[in-house]
């Protein structure tokens, strides 16, 4: 779009999750002045007034208007956006620009989007019968499905006594606990050699101490993220640590690797994610329930990539196991139907 | 009287005050080490440009001056005082490095001797100092954002965007400043497109192959065996599981997978690493969830406030992990 005469440029990205906060700007040749309005759509909240004087600015009834900048020429917003009731929506930001004797108008369009995270069907009764040792067959399962345009992060929360997610697969678990163990040897070794990053490494060595982790919360999220960043930093910016790093994360992948735990975390990867634009990371876990469990109920938890929390969806069924063991242990995804997504029910 | 609500809500913007109030402070120590030196070269010399540069990555500031002898020189030497990392002296028309002649460090600042320098040439004094706690100036002083994700169905497209929360300290100051090597981090969710591009028979049959070598039962291996030999007759490829994970690895390295990584102008590619799996800080040697792409640009009087795009190509992505087999 051609902007006329003083515009230089009006900003506004072309999507965002909900719940999440965008940036815009306004540019314009600095040797004039201007005026700006802009109609800001419901749903949508400024948080932030870049370049703007305290009383530089009005805001009524969501129309914002900018009469003085710090310095001429352009200014910058972050907004914000609630969860909305539409899985997605476009909402129009409107400016009006009035400079040199003349108004400019310009629209930007931006869709607001969010994961869908849904339970499709419930089958009456689960039943798991035992057919081999150690093998389980269940007859029906929970279909879920992801009907938004963004990514949902589920994870489950099983509160009975009789029932419990107990482990990771078994070869993805030994592999992971023994490669881990390794790796955050090599770990201090490095805090030795880089002790300015020391802080950095103790919460590296402090988080893969915990493999354990199968719920996912923001509080995890958030950690995760933060701790990630830094290392991303460090790797990024100092090529000598970087070397040794990847040298000692080699070093403990294939002291412990072999081909059939290679192949086991491909499957397991394969099972963690479908094409629906879900993470599952606990999909492999085995599920362990006692033989006199005569319901199955849990909760489902729902996160968004910019980590927002979503109503737990519950799931309460009738159940019924046939097996001589007292209790069984099931992969977890067995459960679980991802519609299009027939291949997640294969496994172990 | 003003409408409470409405006031509720403006009084919850933040406001550049806000961002002025934290940043003056860090900005006033880097103008002083700035002036330190430009004013003293004043004394002596007619300055023609001074340049400020923030180098991200570095955590440096760098101060370039640019000037000629006037007149008579006063004195043989001079002096500047505060801790520089680096400082540099070059001259133009003929172009000649004098730093190692002309240039004395000491560790409370640098000298100057004037004894070098000929009065018909144009010279170049370069500085760097250090920033203390740089990552909290740029991200007070700098709004950066990158898209989480691309919406399904589109095509893979992230957007990058950063402006200045405040400018006119340096506006008022210098002829150019300039924030360079700026990083976005981008995190590219590929493990969708991992999964869709491999053929459903393949994954059933390395699942088969999995059973097969836990298995102990010698019925069962045989009949795993059996059932092997099937899924590759439908699968019609003579590469067996191994070849295809260790192809399938290569493709999450840097070299690899800066084909699949487009970026607009204005912003370059730094950096590829491989990310980890969601619910983990490390990137492990398995198999990620995501890409880290770094991007980099720079912010300046100018380019006050920039966007880009960082396009995923999924579709030859896909065809490469296809190639794969």
């Amino acid at each position: 779009m051609a902007l006329l005469n003083f515009l230089k440029s009006v900003y506004i990205p072309e999507n965002s999750l909900q719940g999440d906060s965008f940036p815009g700007y306004v540019t314009w040749d600095e040797t004039i002045d201007v005026t700006i309005t802009i109609h800001i759509p419901p749903g949508v909240v400024l948080t932030e007034l870049n370049n703007v004087p305290d009383d530089g600015f009005s805001l009524h009834n969501n129309l914002l208007e900018i009469k003085k900048f710090d310095i001429n020429g352009y200014i910058g917003f972050v907004f914000n956006t609630e969860i909305l009731t539409e899985v997605s929506i476009i909402k129009e930001i409107k400016f009006s620009i009035k400079g040199n004797g003349s108004e400019i108008v310009e629209e930007r369009n931006i869709l607001l989007f969010r994961p869908n995270f849904l339970i499709k069907t419930v089958p009456h009764k689960i039943v798991i019968n035992e057919i081999s040792d150690g093998n389980y067959e269940i007859t029906d399962c929970i279909n879920l499905a992801n009907e938004g345009l963004g990514t949902a992060i589920i994870s489950t929360i099983f509160n009975k006594d009789n029932m419990n997610i107990q482990q990771l697969p078994s070869e993805v678990d030994e592999f992971k606990i023994n490669f881990l163990q390794d790796f955050n040897h090599g770990l201090v070794e490095l805090k030795t050699s880089y002790s300015k990053y020391s802080e950095t490494l103790d919460e590296l060595i402090a988080m893969n101490s915990d493999y354990s982790v199968v719920i996912i919360d923001k509080e995890i999220m958030e950690k995760i993220e933060r701790v990630g960043g830094e290392l991303l930093k460090i790797l990024t910016e100092d090529n000598n640590f970087r070397d040794e790093f990847f040298e000692r994360l080699h070093y403990a992948y294939t002291k412990n690797s072999n081909f059939f735990n290679a192949l086991s975390s491909f499957i397991n990867y394969m099972q963690t994610s479908t094409s629906q634009k879900i993470f599952f990371p606990a999909a492999t876990s085995k599920l362990k329930i006692k033989k006199s469990a005569d319901r199955i109920q849990f909760q489902l938890i729902v996160f968004d990539l910019a980590k927002n929390k979503y109503s737990p969806l519950n799931v309460d069924i009738p159940l019924k196991i046939t097996s001589k063991k007292d209790e069984i242990l099931i992969p977890l995804h067995k459960l679980f139907n991802f519609e299009s997504e027939p291949l997640l029910i294969g496994g172990t | 009287m003003p409408d409470p609500v409405l006031a509720y809500e403006a009084s919850k913007i933040v406001l550049s005050s806000a961002s002025k109030t934290v940043l003056e402070p860090i900005i006033t120590r880097l103008l002083k080490k700035a002036n330190i030196v430009s004013e003293a070269i004043k004394d002596d010399f007619h300055v023609q440009g001074q340049e400020v540069s923030v180098i991200c990555p570095k955590s440096i500031q760098q101060i370039d001056l640019y000037f000629n002898i006037e007149s008579r020189l006063s004195t043989n030497r001079r002096r500047f005082y505060g801790s520089v990392n680096s400082v540099t002296l070059k001259s133009f028309s003929p172009y000649e490095d004098i730093t190692d002649k002309a240039i004395v460090l000491h560790d409370d600042g640098f000298e100057i001797f004037y004894k070098y320098l000929d009065p018909a040439r144009t010279y170049w004094l370069k500085t760097e100092y250090y920033i203390d706690n740089a990552d909290r100036l740029i991200n007070d002083w700098i709004y950066t954002k990158v898209s989480h994700e691309s919406p399904k169905g589109e095509d893979e497209i992230y957007w990058l965007e950063a402006h200045f929360r405040a400018f006119d300290q340096f506006k008022r100051m210098y002829d150019k400043f300039e924030l360079i090597d700026m990083d976005f981090k981008v995190k590219v969710l590929i493990d969708n497109h991992v999964k869709t591009a491999i053929p459903k028979g393949y994954e059933k049959e390395i699942q088969t192959v999995r059973k097969w070598m836990r298995s102990r039962d010698r019925e069962e291996k045989a009949r795993l065996s059996h059932q092997h030999m099937q899924q590759q007759g439908k699968k019609g490829s003579d590469e067996d599981a191994a070849d295809f994970i260790r192809k399938l690895q290569e493709l999450f390295t840097a070299h690899n997978f800066k084909q699949f990584i487009d970026l607009s102008q204005n912003f370059k590619q730094h950096d590829i690493l491989r990310g980890s799996e969601i619910g983990n800080a490390v990137p492990y040697l398995s198999w990620p969830e995501y890409m880290n792409v770094i991007a980099r640009t720079n912010l300046n009087k100018e380019h006050r406030a920039i966007s880009g795009k960082l396009t995923y190509k999924y579709k030859s992505f896909q065809d490469a992990v296809t190639n794969c087999f």
